[in-house]
Protein backbone atom coordinates (compact mmCIF):
# COMPACT_ATOMS: atom_id res chain seq x y z
CA UNK A 1 0.00 0.00 0.00
CA UNK A 2 1.53 3.28 -0.67
CA UNK A 3 0.98 6.01 1.77
CA UNK A 4 -0.56 9.17 0.67
CA UNK A 5 1.49 12.37 0.31
CA UNK A 6 -1.29 15.20 0.91
CA UNK A 7 -1.35 15.18 4.45
CA UNK A 8 2.83 16.09 4.21
CA UNK A 9 2.22 18.91 1.88
CA UNK A 10 2.72 21.10 5.14
CA UNK A 11 5.62 20.41 6.55
CA UNK A 12 7.15 19.85 2.93
CA UNK A 13 6.57 23.34 1.91
CA UNK A 14 8.26 24.85 4.76
CA UNK A 15 10.87 22.52 4.04
CA UNK A 16 10.71 23.59 0.44
CA UNK A 17 11.05 27.44 1.02
CA UNK A 18 13.95 26.78 3.54
CA UNK A 19 15.63 24.37 0.98
CA UNK A 20 15.27 27.26 -1.43
CA UNK A 21 16.36 30.55 0.63
CA UNK A 22 19.18 27.96 1.67
CA UNK A 23 19.71 27.31 -2.07
CA UNK A 24 19.33 31.61 -2.00
CA UNK A 25 22.15 32.31 0.64
CA UNK A 26 24.96 29.77 -0.66
CA UNK A 27 24.40 31.31 -4.69
CA UNK A 28 24.35 35.21 -4.30
CA UNK A 29 25.47 36.23 -1.08
CA UNK A 30 28.96 36.71 -1.55
CA UNK A 31 27.98 39.44 -3.98
CA UNK A 32 25.56 41.18 -2.52
CA UNK A 33 27.85 41.28 0.34
CA UNK A 34 30.74 42.14 -1.72
CA UNK A 35 28.60 44.67 -3.52
CA UNK A 36 28.18 46.48 -0.42
CA UNK A 37 31.41 46.69 0.77
CA UNK A 38 32.13 48.03 -2.26
CA UNK A 39 29.12 50.91 -1.74
CA UNK A 40 31.55 51.53 1.46
CA UNK A 41 29.96 49.40 4.15
CA UNK A 42 32.05 48.07 6.68
CA UNK A 43 31.67 44.44 6.99
CA UNK A 44 30.20 43.82 9.66
CA UNK A 45 27.18 46.55 8.15
CA UNK A 46 27.42 44.96 4.60
CA UNK A 47 26.46 41.25 6.58
CA UNK A 48 23.73 42.97 8.62
CA UNK A 49 22.22 44.75 5.38
CA UNK A 50 22.87 41.03 3.26
CA UNK A 51 20.73 39.63 6.19
CA UNK A 52 17.68 42.12 5.94
CA UNK A 53 17.66 41.32 2.61
CA UNK A 54 17.12 37.93 2.97
CA UNK A 55 14.80 38.69 5.75
CA UNK A 56 12.70 40.09 2.87
CA UNK A 57 13.11 37.31 0.66
CA UNK A 58 12.20 35.19 3.01
CA UNK A 59 8.66 36.64 3.68
CA UNK A 60 7.96 37.16 0.24
CA UNK A 61 9.45 34.05 -1.13
CA UNK A 62 5.91 33.47 -2.87
CA UNK A 63 6.20 36.43 -4.81
CA UNK A 64 10.00 35.87 -6.15
CA UNK A 65 9.60 33.86 -9.40
CA UNK A 66 12.05 31.23 -9.62
CA UNK A 67 15.15 32.47 -11.57
CA UNK A 68 14.66 35.94 -10.42
CA UNK A 69 16.41 35.26 -6.73
CA UNK A 70 19.39 37.06 -7.42
CA UNK A 71 17.81 40.26 -8.98
CA UNK A 72 15.54 40.52 -5.91
CA UNK A 73 17.86 40.22 -3.31
CA UNK A 74 20.67 42.65 -5.19
CA UNK A 75 18.03 45.49 -5.32
CA UNK A 76 16.56 44.49 -1.96
CA UNK A 77 20.32 44.88 -0.90
CA UNK A 78 21.05 48.16 -2.78
CA UNK A 79 17.58 49.70 -1.44
CA UNK A 80 18.22 49.31 1.93
CA UNK A 81 22.20 50.17 1.66
CA UNK A 82 20.99 53.41 0.68
CA UNK A 83 17.96 53.71 2.57
CA UNK A 84 19.63 52.81 5.76
CA UNK A 85 23.76 53.49 5.10
CA UNK A 86 24.08 56.86 3.57
CA UNK A 87 27.52 57.86 2.56
CA UNK A 88 27.95 59.55 5.68
CA UNK A 89 27.68 56.42 7.36
CA UNK A 90 31.25 55.23 5.01
CA UNK A 91 32.95 53.36 7.11
CA UNK A 92 37.48 53.12 7.57
CA UNK A 93 37.50 55.94 5.10
CA UNK A 94 39.41 59.32 5.44
CA UNK A 95 37.89 62.56 3.68
CA UNK A 96 40.19 63.10 0.98
CA UNK A 97 40.08 59.61 -1.42
CA UNK A 98 43.58 60.35 -2.82
CA UNK A 99 46.18 58.23 -1.47
CA UNK A 100 48.05 59.99 1.36
CA UNK A 101 51.62 59.25 1.15
CA UNK A 102 53.51 60.68 4.34
CA UNK A 103 56.72 62.35 3.21
CA UNK A 104 58.44 60.66 6.05
CA UNK A 105 57.22 57.48 5.40
CA UNK A 106 59.99 55.07 4.26
CA UNK A 107 59.34 53.22 0.45
CA UNK A 108 58.80 49.69 2.48
CA UNK A 109 56.07 51.26 4.65
CA UNK A 110 54.37 52.67 1.56
CA UNK A 111 54.48 49.96 0.39
CA UNK A 112 53.00 48.29 3.24
CA UNK A 113 50.01 50.66 3.48
CA UNK A 114 49.19 50.10 -0.24
CA UNK A 115 46.67 47.25 0.94
CA UNK A 116 44.75 46.88 -2.04
CA UNK A 117 41.70 46.86 -0.37
CA UNK A 118 41.99 49.91 1.41
CA UNK A 119 42.89 51.47 -1.91
CA UNK A 120 40.27 50.32 -3.66
CA UNK A 121 37.61 51.67 -1.17
CA UNK A 122 39.49 55.02 -1.55
CA UNK A 123 39.07 54.96 -5.44
CA UNK A 124 35.14 53.86 -5.00
CA UNK A 125 34.59 56.52 -1.67
CA UNK A 126 34.06 59.44 -4.17
CA UNK A 127 32.65 57.69 -6.91
CA UNK A 128 28.81 57.36 -7.91
CA UNK A 129 27.16 54.51 -5.96
CA UNK A 130 25.37 53.72 -9.18
CA UNK A 131 29.15 53.35 -11.66
CA UNK A 132 30.50 51.39 -8.71
CA UNK A 133 27.50 48.72 -8.92
CA UNK A 134 27.96 48.76 -12.31
CA UNK A 135 31.92 48.46 -12.31
CA UNK A 136 31.36 45.58 -9.51
CA UNK A 137 29.41 43.74 -11.17
CA UNK A 138 31.00 43.64 -14.51
CA UNK A 139 34.72 44.15 -13.38
CA UNK A 140 34.53 41.62 -9.86
CA UNK A 141 31.25 39.43 -10.48
CA UNK A 142 32.35 38.92 -14.48
CA UNK A 143 28.15 39.54 -15.36
CA UNK A 144 27.39 40.63 -18.45
CA UNK A 145 26.16 43.76 -19.38
CA UNK A 146 23.07 42.02 -20.54
CA UNK A 147 22.84 40.29 -16.49
CA UNK A 148 23.29 43.61 -15.27
CA UNK A 149 20.65 45.35 -16.71
CA UNK A 150 18.31 42.88 -15.64
CA UNK A 151 19.78 43.08 -12.26
CA UNK A 152 19.78 46.46 -11.81
CA UNK A 153 16.82 47.75 -14.42
CA UNK A 154 18.67 49.72 -16.59
CA UNK A 155 18.73 49.83 -20.40
CA UNK A 156 22.09 48.19 -21.49
CA UNK A 157 23.47 51.18 -22.66
CA UNK A 158 23.00 53.00 -19.71
CA UNK A 159 25.29 49.84 -18.59
CA UNK A 160 27.89 50.18 -20.92
CA UNK A 161 28.23 54.06 -20.21
CA UNK A 162 28.52 53.21 -16.61
CA UNK A 163 30.55 50.93 -17.13
CA UNK A 164 32.99 53.27 -19.10
CA UNK A 165 32.48 56.59 -16.84
CA UNK A 166 33.46 54.03 -14.19
CA UNK A 167 36.22 52.67 -15.55
CA UNK A 168 37.83 56.14 -16.40
CA UNK A 169 37.58 57.10 -12.86
CA UNK A 170 39.01 53.87 -11.74
CA UNK A 171 41.86 54.08 -14.15
CA UNK A 172 42.69 57.51 -13.14
CA UNK A 173 42.36 56.97 -9.52
CA UNK A 174 44.61 53.73 -9.75
CA UNK A 175 47.02 55.73 -12.01
CA UNK A 176 47.60 58.43 -9.50
CA UNK A 177 47.92 55.92 -6.71
CA UNK A 178 50.63 54.12 -8.61
CA UNK A 179 52.31 56.94 -9.35
CA UNK A 180 52.57 57.97 -4.92
CA UNK A 181 53.60 55.07 -4.36
CA UNK A 182 56.34 54.62 -7.12
CA UNK A 183 57.27 58.30 -6.18
CA UNK A 184 58.37 57.23 -2.52
CA UNK A 185 59.68 53.68 -4.25
CA UNK A 186 62.48 56.06 -5.31
CA UNK A 187 64.99 57.37 -3.26
CA UNK B 1 28.46 46.87 -30.30
CA UNK B 2 31.23 44.71 -28.70
CA UNK B 3 31.08 43.82 -25.28
CA UNK B 4 33.80 44.82 -23.52
CA UNK B 5 36.00 42.35 -21.93
CA UNK B 6 36.97 42.93 -18.15
CA UNK B 7 39.91 44.38 -17.13
CA UNK B 8 41.02 41.96 -15.02
CA UNK B 9 41.29 39.58 -18.71
CA UNK B 10 41.66 42.33 -21.07
CA UNK B 11 43.95 45.56 -20.70
CA UNK B 12 44.84 46.04 -16.88
CA UNK B 13 48.26 47.40 -15.59
CA UNK B 14 50.05 45.18 -12.81
CA UNK B 15 48.39 47.57 -10.68
CA UNK B 16 45.11 47.52 -11.68
CA UNK B 17 44.86 44.14 -11.81
CA UNK B 18 46.47 43.84 -7.86
CA UNK B 19 43.66 46.28 -6.96
CA UNK B 20 41.14 44.40 -9.07
CA UNK B 21 41.75 40.90 -7.47
CA UNK B 22 41.80 42.25 -3.95
CA UNK B 23 38.05 43.03 -3.85
CA UNK B 24 37.06 40.20 -6.17
CA UNK B 25 38.79 37.77 -3.61
CA UNK B 26 36.96 39.37 -0.76
CA UNK B 27 34.68 37.18 1.16
CA UNK B 28 32.73 37.70 4.56
CA UNK B 29 34.56 35.69 7.20
CA UNK B 30 33.12 32.45 8.25
CA UNK B 31 32.20 34.43 11.63
CA UNK B 32 30.12 36.44 9.46
CA UNK B 33 28.59 34.22 7.19
CA UNK B 34 27.48 32.08 10.55
CA UNK B 35 25.84 35.33 12.10
CA UNK B 36 23.97 35.77 8.63
CA UNK B 37 22.74 31.59 8.58
CA UNK B 38 21.76 32.40 12.34
CA UNK B 39 19.91 35.65 11.89
CA UNK B 40 18.38 33.71 9.05
CA UNK B 41 17.61 30.57 10.61
CA UNK B 42 19.55 28.38 8.07
CA UNK B 43 22.08 27.56 10.93
CA UNK B 44 22.50 23.52 10.09
CA UNK B 45 20.30 23.29 6.79
CA UNK B 46 22.96 23.01 4.55
CA UNK B 47 22.86 19.49 5.47
CA UNK B 48 19.28 19.14 5.17
CA UNK B 49 18.76 20.98 2.49
CA UNK B 50 20.61 18.15 0.69
CA UNK B 51 19.26 15.09 2.18
CA UNK B 52 15.80 16.92 2.05
CA UNK B 53 16.30 16.97 -1.59
CA UNK B 54 17.14 13.30 -1.99
CA UNK B 55 14.62 12.48 0.00
CA UNK B 56 12.11 14.07 -2.38
CA UNK B 57 13.92 11.90 -4.93
CA UNK B 58 13.40 8.84 -3.11
CA UNK B 59 10.08 9.74 -3.14
CA UNK B 60 9.67 10.07 -6.39
CA UNK B 61 11.25 7.16 -7.25
CA UNK B 62 14.55 7.42 -7.58
CA UNK B 63 15.75 6.46 -4.38
CA UNK B 64 19.36 5.14 -4.86
CA UNK B 65 20.38 8.11 -7.37
CA UNK B 66 18.51 10.18 -4.28
CA UNK B 67 20.84 8.81 -1.35
CA UNK B 68 24.10 9.08 -3.92
CA UNK B 69 23.29 12.84 -3.70
CA UNK B 70 21.96 13.04 -0.37
CA UNK B 71 25.48 11.34 0.67
CA UNK B 72 27.55 13.59 -0.84
CA UNK B 73 25.54 16.55 -0.61
CA UNK B 74 25.45 16.02 3.31
CA UNK B 75 28.98 15.30 3.48
CA UNK B 76 29.81 18.29 2.22
CA UNK B 77 27.59 20.03 3.84
CA UNK B 78 28.65 18.88 7.56
CA UNK B 79 31.67 19.67 6.43
CA UNK B 80 30.74 22.97 5.81
CA UNK B 81 28.66 23.64 8.71
CA UNK B 82 30.78 21.95 11.08
CA UNK B 83 33.78 24.51 9.37
CA UNK B 84 31.79 26.75 10.13
CA UNK B 85 30.68 26.04 13.91
CA UNK B 86 34.02 25.72 14.74
CA UNK B 87 35.72 28.83 13.78
CA UNK B 88 33.76 31.69 15.07
CA UNK B 89 36.40 33.93 15.24
CA UNK B 90 37.11 36.65 12.67
CA UNK B 91 39.03 35.74 9.95
CA UNK B 92 39.63 39.18 8.23
CA UNK B 93 43.13 39.68 8.44
CA UNK B 94 44.34 43.18 7.45
CA UNK B 95 45.14 43.07 3.60
CA UNK B 96 48.83 44.34 4.27
CA UNK B 97 50.13 41.80 6.99
CA UNK B 98 48.40 38.93 5.11
CA UNK B 99 50.41 35.75 3.81
CA UNK B 100 51.42 35.64 0.15
CA UNK B 101 49.20 33.50 -1.37
CA UNK B 102 50.60 34.34 -5.13
CA UNK B 103 47.82 35.04 -7.11
CA UNK B 104 47.87 33.50 -10.62
CA UNK B 105 48.29 36.35 -13.36
CA UNK B 106 46.06 36.29 -16.64
CA UNK B 107 48.23 36.83 -19.03
CA UNK B 108 48.24 40.53 -20.08
CA UNK B 109 50.19 42.48 -22.57
CA UNK B 110 52.98 44.34 -20.56
CA UNK B 111 51.80 48.21 -20.78
CA UNK B 112 54.13 49.50 -18.21
CA UNK B 113 57.86 49.21 -18.48
CA UNK B 114 58.85 50.23 -14.61
CA UNK B 115 57.74 47.51 -12.29
CA UNK B 116 54.66 48.19 -10.58
CA UNK B 117 54.95 49.01 -6.64
CA UNK B 118 53.91 45.63 -4.97
CA UNK B 119 51.00 45.11 -2.90
CA UNK B 120 50.51 42.85 0.17
CA UNK B 121 48.99 39.75 -0.59
CA UNK B 122 44.90 40.14 -0.09
CA UNK B 123 43.04 37.28 -0.13
CA UNK B 124 43.68 34.58 2.84
CA UNK B 125 42.68 31.31 1.51
CA UNK B 126 39.31 29.51 3.12
CA UNK B 127 40.82 26.62 5.60
CA UNK B 128 39.79 23.17 5.06
CA UNK B 129 37.83 21.21 7.18
CA UNK B 130 39.47 18.62 9.15
CA UNK B 131 39.70 15.71 7.19
CA UNK B 132 39.67 13.08 9.95
CA UNK B 133 36.30 15.12 11.52
CA UNK B 134 34.70 14.48 8.09
CA UNK B 135 35.86 11.26 7.52
CA UNK B 136 34.32 10.30 11.23
CA UNK B 137 30.73 12.40 9.95
CA UNK B 138 30.87 10.66 6.53
CA UNK B 139 30.76 6.84 8.49
CA UNK B 140 27.94 7.82 10.86
CA UNK B 141 25.89 9.84 7.83
CA UNK B 142 26.56 6.84 5.98
CA UNK B 143 25.08 4.39 8.72
CA UNK B 144 22.29 7.15 9.19
CA UNK B 145 21.33 7.04 5.42
CA UNK B 146 21.32 3.57 4.91
CA UNK B 147 19.31 3.15 7.84
CA UNK B 148 16.69 5.75 6.57
CA UNK B 149 16.62 4.67 3.25
CA UNK B 150 15.60 0.83 4.35
CA UNK B 151 12.98 2.38 6.60
CA UNK B 152 11.75 4.71 3.03
CA UNK B 153 12.03 1.30 1.41
CA UNK B 154 9.71 -0.48 3.83
CA UNK B 155 7.33 2.55 3.89
CA UNK B 156 7.35 2.56 -0.21
CA UNK B 157 6.39 -1.44 0.03
CA UNK B 158 3.77 -0.76 2.64
CA UNK B 159 5.32 -1.91 5.57
CA UNK B 160 4.64 1.06 7.56
CA UNK B 161 5.22 -1.12 11.07
CA UNK B 162 8.30 -2.02 9.44
CA UNK B 163 9.74 1.36 8.97
CA UNK B 164 8.22 2.68 12.52
CA UNK B 165 10.77 -0.19 13.88
CA UNK B 166 13.70 0.97 11.66
CA UNK B 167 13.00 4.20 12.99
CA UNK B 168 12.84 3.59 16.63
CA UNK B 169 16.39 1.64 15.69
CA UNK B 170 17.60 5.03 14.47
CA UNK B 171 16.27 6.78 17.15
CA UNK B 172 18.05 4.63 19.78
CA UNK B 173 21.27 4.65 17.82
CA UNK B 174 21.51 8.11 16.86
CA UNK B 175 19.55 9.97 19.39
CA UNK B 176 21.17 12.98 17.97
CA UNK B 177 21.46 12.38 14.32
CA UNK B 178 22.68 14.43 11.65
CA UNK B 179 19.43 13.32 10.28
CA UNK B 180 17.18 13.57 12.57
CA UNK B 181 14.48 15.99 10.86
CA UNK B 182 14.45 13.75 8.04
CA UNK B 183 13.64 10.79 10.14
CA UNK B 184 10.86 12.56 11.82
CA UNK B 185 9.18 13.40 8.58
CA UNK B 186 10.14 10.09 7.71
CA UNK B 187 8.62 8.77 11.06
CA UNK B 188 5.14 10.85 10.49
CA UNK B 189 4.77 9.36 7.49
CA UNK B 190 5.02 6.02 8.42
CA UNK B 191 2.53 6.32 11.57
CA UNK B 192 -0.19 8.21 9.13
CA UNK B 193 0.44 4.69 6.90
CA UNK B 194 0.31 2.51 9.67
CA UNK B 195 -2.91 4.24 10.94
CA UNK B 196 -4.20 3.94 7.75
CA UNK B 197 -3.12 0.39 7.09
CA UNK B 198 -5.32 -0.33 10.67
CA UNK B 199 -8.12 1.47 9.69
CA UNK B 200 -8.19 1.21 6.03
CA UNK B 201 -10.38 -2.14 5.88
CA UNK B 202 -12.84 -0.56 7.95
CA UNK B 203 -13.65 2.32 5.56
CA UNK B 204 -13.75 0.67 2.40
CA UNK B 205 -16.72 -1.36 4.39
Amino acid sequence: MMVQDTPAEAPLAGAAAKIRLEKMFRSHHELIWRTLRRLGLSPDLAADTTQQAYLIAAERLGDIRFGSERAFLFSTAIGLARTNFRRSQRCQLEGDMDLHVDPGLRAEQVTNRCSALELMDRVFAKTDADLVTVFVLFELEGLSAPEISELVDIPVGTVASRLRRARATFRAAARRMELACAGELKP
Amino acid sequence: MREPKPLLREGATDFERQLLRAVAGERPSPRLQARMRRGLGLSGVVFWAGNAKAMFATLAGKAALGVTIAGLASVAGVATYRHMSADPSPREVPADVLAAAPVTAAPVPAVAAAPAPVLAPLASPEPKPVAAEASADNGQLREEILLLDRARSALRQGSAQRALSLLDDYRQRFPEGILNREAELLRQRSARGASSASHGPERRR
